[in-house]
């Protein structure tokens, strides 16, 4: 996560696993997926991840813990390629 | 002849005070209102440049620029078509009326300037001893008394004694003199054709007598023919017979005679004749030719007796017109006895008058006398009359001469009246009424300036007048240029010189303006007060009008201009302020521009605009301070954030800004980090950032909307606009 704030092209492309919590939901959109807010273990510190479309069947509530692979994309925008309930 | 006189003097009594009254009510032409040109220089100048050069610097010669700033409007500013300075121009106008009616300030007559000039050389002038005076005047009588014993050739010679009078009488007695003396020559003329026609008359009795001469030679030698016939037919028959026969048969009558012996026989009877015939008839011609000059002489001799009336006539007018008053008179008694008149002749234009118009111009001839004592034109009385006379006759006249009675009667009136007033003029000036006397003297004056007795006033009682009236010259001009500071002085002196001098109406008439200059004055102020400049600087030029020489003017220019020269200053001042963008000083002196730019839509937008812009800025400050207090950096400073935006050159602004940045310094940094990805198109780089400053203050507007912005373009990066994109 610093590593990412403090400069996250150096991560551009790279995929990482993390513990998320929800912590809110920016919007949705079908073509694009859902954009959701999450915050890491032991960090109060918000990640902006967007959830792809192939991920639509998760139900995300503030809270809620969930394990993802995330990818950095282009633009420092987060991706999940995968996301599980914990 | 003393009938007419006496009916004519009754009617100008009677009609003289009409007259007066009439006339006293009628304005003098001459005292309609000056021009306002006399009154400020304003009036005399061509509109300039309408607006004051701004600054109202001081001048080289040591005026500030207020007052050079007031001079330029009061001096090149002209009152428009409606304005208040119309109104004040006519109140000047009005008031310049009000100051030529003030009576006690006339001097009828002598506005008109030859006339003046003649009155005053007549007060410088030494004054003729009164034996003097009374010598020609006694003289003057004599002539009158000669004329009505009918020692008109006594008269005559006493004309010449009195043109010796020279400071008096002008030679106008020698004039007269030499009238008569060529109506005489005339006459003598007349005499001469009066002895030839007496001389034919006796030619054509010695004609007649030759005539009658002649016929009776030529009857007696027709007698002694027939005779001499008669003697030889009786001889003719006794012894003549034989004659008879002897001359029947004579060799004379018979054809056989010589022819020469025959006429020399024949020639003594018939020549005799023949002869008395001719002369008869040359004396007969001789009697028609002496009938035809007699009357042609007599022509002639009416024709010179009608020339001679004419003349004499119109040199008696010429006197009159001239104010020869008393010599009038005394050419009217000659005129009455060289033409051996009991009366003056009618004009023949008076005998066209009808009754009620003739009766009416005595009365106009009346007033016309009171008027002319008066100085008025007495041109308008006896027109007036006249047209009356063509109403009544149904059709206009034109104006008609006086008659010599007329004259006569007219000019013995005036002199009466003329002496009147200066037994008057001594009365008063004996009082040391030097007012009353003065207006004795104009009217004598006036009235016969030739009269002797004006030549005997003393000069040191003159110069009085002079003194009194050369004063009142003076107050006159100091009323017309209303330099009213100094008519109070003006006024003690000439009650010095003429203590029964009224001035209560100059005084009060001063007041007048006085005070109305002081309203206007009050008028400006107010005006001035309430940001109505141009209405103000109007009332005070028309204060300014009215009393050039009011102290409070200076007083109040100053006070008055300086706003004006702040006005000025002060719009140079915004448009320095607009051009840095200093707009808290714009709204530090909001006043001073709002009057300043007042009726400048171009400016009054500009502060318009400024105004708002520090208003904003200040309640922005206000709510910072407000949130500081309540711990809340976060919201100070997006506060004063969100004020900069607007006002980014604002230093207040940015110094507060940069203090609370400091107090809040992980907020600002997401924010700006968050900003500066979105301006990089990183997306999620920027949302995370907005995200994470939202953390720190959840109320964050910039965050908020950043969130809301950037989530959008991330999910529809087609239908959303980077444009959206905070800057």
């Amino acid at each position: 996560m610093d590593k990412y704030l403090a400069d996250y092209r150096s991560m551009t492309g790279a995929k990482f696993k993390a513990d998320l919590k929800v912590s809110a939901d920016l919007g949705w959109k079908a073509e694009t997926g859902r954009l959701m807010v999450f915050t890491l273990e032991n960090d109060n510190r918000r990640l902006v991840v967007l959830i792809p479309p192939k991920l639509s069947g998760l139900y995300f509530t503030k809270g809620q813990n969930y394990q993802a692979l995330l990818e950095v994309g282009e633009g420092g925008l987060v991706y999940a390629d995968a996301c599980e309930k914990e | 002849m003393l009938t007419h006189v006496k009916k004519n003097s009754l009617f100008i009594v009677a009609l003289s005070l009409t007259g007066s009254l009439v006339f006293a009510q009628g304005a003098p032409p001459n005292a309609s209102a000056p021009g306002p040109k006399s009154l400020t220089p304003s009036a005399q100048q061509a509109p300039p440049a309408a607006t004051p050069a701004p600054g109202g610097s001081n001048s080289a010669s040591g005026v500030d620029g207020s007052t050079a700033t007031a001079l330029d409007y009061l001096f090149n500013h002209r009152a428009g078509e409606g304005t208040t300075m119309k109104a004040g121009n006519e109140v000047a106008s009005a008031l310049a009326d009000k100051i030529k009616a003030v009576d006690v300030l006339k001097t009828p007559g002598l506005d008109d300037p030859i006339m003046r000039a003649r009155f005053e050389t007549y007060l410088s002038l030494k004054e003729v001893p009164q034996a003097r005076i009374a010598e020609y005047f006694g003289k003057m009588q004599q002539v009158s008394d000669m004329l009505k014993a009918n020692d008109t050739f006594g008269a005559w010679k006493l004309l010449y004694s009195l043109g010796e009078y020279q400071d008096l009488d002008a030679g106008i007695s020698r004039e007269l003199a030499a009238r008569v003396e060529t109506f005489w020559n005339t006459d003598r003329t007349k005499n001469g054709l009066e002895i030839a026609n007496n001389q034919l008359r006796d030619n054509i009795k010695t004609y007649n007598h030759n005539a009658d001469l002649d016929a009776e030679e030529l009857h007696q030698q027709e007698l002694e023919e027939k005779q001499k016939i008669g003697k030889g037919n009786s001889s003719s028959s006794n012894s003549s017979n034989s004659n008879n026969s002897a001359a029947t048969n004579s060799p004379v009558t018979s054809p056989n005679a010589d022819p020469d012996v025959a006429e020399a026989a024949l020639m003594p009877t018939m020549g005799g004749a023949l002869q008395g015939k001719m002369e008869m008839t040359a004396e007969y011609l001789n009697l028609l030719e002496a009938r035809f000059k007699i009357k042609a002489n007599e022509i002639k001799e009416n024709k010179m007796s009608d020339q001679d009336r004419m003349d004499f006539a119109d040199y008696i007018r010429t006197l009159y017109q001239t104010h020869r008053y008393y010599h009038v008179i005394i050419a009217a008694d000659f005129y009455r006895a060289l033409f051996n008149e009991g009366d003056y002749p009618e004009d023949l234009a008076n005998q066209a008058v009808a009754g009620a118009a003739s009766n009416a111009r005595t009365a106009a001839d009346s007033a016309h006398l009171v008027v002319k004592t008066l100085g008025i034109n007495a041109s308008g009385p006896v027109g007036a009359i006249n047209q009356l006379g063509g109403a009544a006759g149904g059709q206009s006249q034109p104006e008609q001469p006086l008659s010599i009675a007329d004259e006569v009667t007219s000019a013995l009136e005036i002199n009466e009246r003329v002496s009147q007033a200066i037994e008057v003029f001594r009365y008063k000036a004996d009082k040391d009424e030097v007012a009353a006397a003065a207006e004795q003297l104009q009217e004598a004056f006036l009235g016969n300036e030739f009269h002797p007795g004006l030549k005997g006033l003393p000069r040191d009682e003159k110069e009085k007048v002079g003194d009194f009236l050369t004063k009142l010259d003076v107050l006159k001009n100091q009323l017309e240029v209303r330099a009213f500071e100094q008519v109070d002085g003006q006024l003690a002196d000439i009650k010095k010189i003429a203590a029964d001098f009224d001035s209560t109406k100059p005084l009060a008439l001063v007041n007048d303006i006085k005070l109305e200059s002081r309203l206007q004055l009050g008028k400006a102020r107010l005006l001035a007060q309430g940001g109505q400049l141009g209405d103000a600087m109007l009332a005070f030029q028309t204060a300014a009008e009215l009393w050039p020489g009011n102290p409070d003017l200076t007083t109040s220019s100053n006070l008055f201009f300086k706003s004006q020269d702040i006005q000025n200053q002060s719009t140079g001042d915004f448009d320095r302020l607009v051009r840095d963008q200093n707009y808290r000083e714009i709204f530090d002196r909001q006043l001073e521009f709002a009057l300043a730019v007042k009726g400048d839509s171009t400016r009054e937008q500009q502060i318009k605009d400024a105004l708002l812009k520090v208003q904003k800025a200040k309640m922005a400050e206000e709510k910072a301070n407000m949130l500081v207090m309540n711990n809340d950096t976060e919201g100070a400073w997006e506060t004063i954030e969100l004020a900069v935006k607007d006002w980014p050159d604002d230093t207040k602004l940015n110094k507060l800004l940069a203090d609370l940045s400091g107090r809040s310094a992980d907020f600002v940094s997401a924010l700006n980090k968050a900003r500066d990805a979105e301006s990089k198109k990183e997306l999620g780089y920027s949302l995370t950032w907005y995200v994470n400053a939202q953390s720190y203050y959840p109320p964050s507007t910039i965050a908020n909307e950043g969130i809301d912005r950037v989530s959008k373009l991330i999910l529809s990066p087609q239908s959303s606009s980077p444009s959206g994109e905070e800057n």
